[in-house]
């Protein structure tokens, strides 16, 4: 199960420890630096309390293989060979805490799990590289919201935990904005026709966790030690 | 990254494989592998490379995605960019080598002491194409550079290794060993200044304790000397040039999926 991967991270590596972290919010667009913690169970699941708008096909493919996701099949769940988990899957996760760093060109979500680094172009909508594990993520502010355009994800990541899926022209909108000195709210626009009839959104708030910081994580390591690589 | 590297490595990485085991894996991936002219004539390619042909690749797109593009920021503190490496020859650790020699910084000879988290023992042949294994290896291919007032981040596209400073007096007391250290950075003057504690390298049981100085220069270069504490004396190691290359743009890279391609690792 990937939680018990990332478990493991934290556990093997001395994880996220101690640390000078700024105790209040900061002013300005600065407000989301700091190390934040999702809530919840790691699924995303829509904010209005409606089904998940699947489409047949979609989620056929994903019951088939859900169990084996959640349960950490590397076969099916690539996170499980070190690969990244992609977006917005690791963000939505409470077991993999992040840091997120605000400079002018770009917005940095840095993990410590395999020292993964989610970058936020914070510049004019370009051509898509791509697919990649993170997808192309293009920022802009609007006021204090940072929003997201997020599009290119790679084949071999779920939206969440559960391996939900999503197509390769799939476009995500997230809206990162204050609640407060101490929380942030997620509104993650899902749009792929594709896999779902229609766009849906979740919500996912995250509790900001001064103290803690990122250290380094080397995933194939880590499974080496447990015995799962071949020798 | 350009795709004539990118094939390079991959070339490289079943060559290792079969001819020379476990550690000859790390050296095709550290920056010892590289020549200048794979830096002086990196091209972008790489989008063609990544995509499977999808996106053919022009120049002025990358122009166009750079941080900042050219020329650099006037401001000497103002390191946000992109860069390649250059170490310098002929200076400490930056010596001409003979052919076979160990890269400055390389990997540990085969059957280096095991035990604890430097041993080599920790990788297998699959994981140590995607394994960090010491300090000096941390200034990869293509670096970008991304400082605000609270911290500074050295982001190295090859096998996505981040290094992590943050402006502050002391250390974190809590700081295990690792293969990036703990950093601290301040400045003096315009020289960035970044002291790294607990480093560790893997097939040496202690860790070390490293000083660079980083001076911005008017071509947008960044000028690094690098120190180690031996003795209770700073000595100097190498030094490198980080070179503005406003011409290229970050891309992801997965050293795990190029070992799986290459029967490593998770099969």
């Amino acid at each position: 199960m990937m939680a018990k991967g990332m478990m493991m991270a934290l556990v093997t590596t001395g994880a996220l420890i101690g640390a000078a972290a700024p105790a209040a919010a900061l002013s300005g667009q600065d407000w989301i630096e700091g190390v934040w913690q999702a809530r919840g169970d790691g699924t995303l699941k829509p904010a209005d309390g409606k089904p998940i708008p699947f489409k047949p096909v979609a989620a056929m493919a994903w019951n088939a293989q859900k169990a084996a996701f959640v349960a950490g099949d590397p076969k099916v769940d690539f996170s499980r060979r070190c690969k990244p988990p992609g977006e917005p899957r690791l963000m939505s996760d409470p077991r993999t805490p992040f840091a997120v760093i605000v400079t002018k060109p770009r917005v940095l979500f840095a993990y410590q799990w395999n020292r993964l680094v989610r970058m936020i172009e914070m510049e004019a909508p370009r051509e898509v590289i791509g697919p990649v594990y993170f997808g192309q993520n293009a920022g802009h502010w609007e006021g204090e919201v940072l929003v997201v355009d997020v599009q290119a994800l790679h084949p071999n990541t779920g939206l969440d935990r559960t391996g939900l899926p999503h197509g390769e022209k799939a476009r995500l909108t997230e809206r990162f904005r204050s609640l407060g000195a101490r929380q942030m709210e997620a509104t993650i626009t899902i749009d792929d026709p594709a896999t779902y009839t229609a766009p849906w959104t979740a919500r996912v708030v995250f509790d900001r966790q001064p103290g803690l910081t990122v250290k380094e994580d080397i995933c194939l390591d880590r499974e080496n030690l447990a015995g799962k690589l071949k020798q | 990254m350009s795709a004539r590297w990118r094939n390079h490595r991959r070339t490289g990485l079943c060559a290792c494989v079969l001819a020379m085991g476990a550690w000859g894996m790390p050296a095709m991936a550290q920056v010892g592998a590289a020549t200048l002219d794979d830096i002086a004539d990196a091209p972008p390619q790489f989008k063609e490379a990544l995509s499977g042909g999808k996106i053919k690749p022009q120049a002025s797109e990358l122009t166009r995605q750079n941080i900042q593009g050219a020329p650099p920021s006037q401001d000497p503190r103002d390191l946000n960019g992109m860069y390649n490496f250059l170490r310098a020859p002929g200076g400490p650790g930056g010596a001409p080598r003979a052919p076979g020699a160990a890269a400055p910084g390389g990997p540990p000879p085969r059957g280096a002491a095991p035990g604890g988290l430097a041993s080599p023992r920790v990788s297998n042949v699959g994981a140590g194409a995607c394994v960090i294994n010491n300090f000096a290896g941390l200034t990869s291919y293509s670096t970008t550079i991304l400082i605000n007032p609270r911290q500074v981040l050295f982001l190295m596209e090859e096998n996505h290794l981040m290094r992590w400073a943050r402006f502050a007096d002391t250390h974190d007391p809590a700081a295990k060993p690792s293969f990036t250290g703990d950093s601290i950075a301040r400045w003096d003057g315009d020289t960035l200044v970044i002291d790294t504690t607990q480093v560790a390298t893997r097939g040496k049981p202690d860790t070390d304790h490293y000083v660079e100085r980083m001076t911005k220069q008017a071509d947008g270069n960044i000028a690094i000397e690098r120190f180690r504490e031996t003795d209770g004396q700073l000595a100097p190691v190498e030094k490198v040039a980080l070179r503005w290359r406003p011409d290229l743009h970050y891309v992801e890279d997965i050293c795990e999926d190029f070992g799986e391609a290459f029967g490593i690792g998770y099969q």
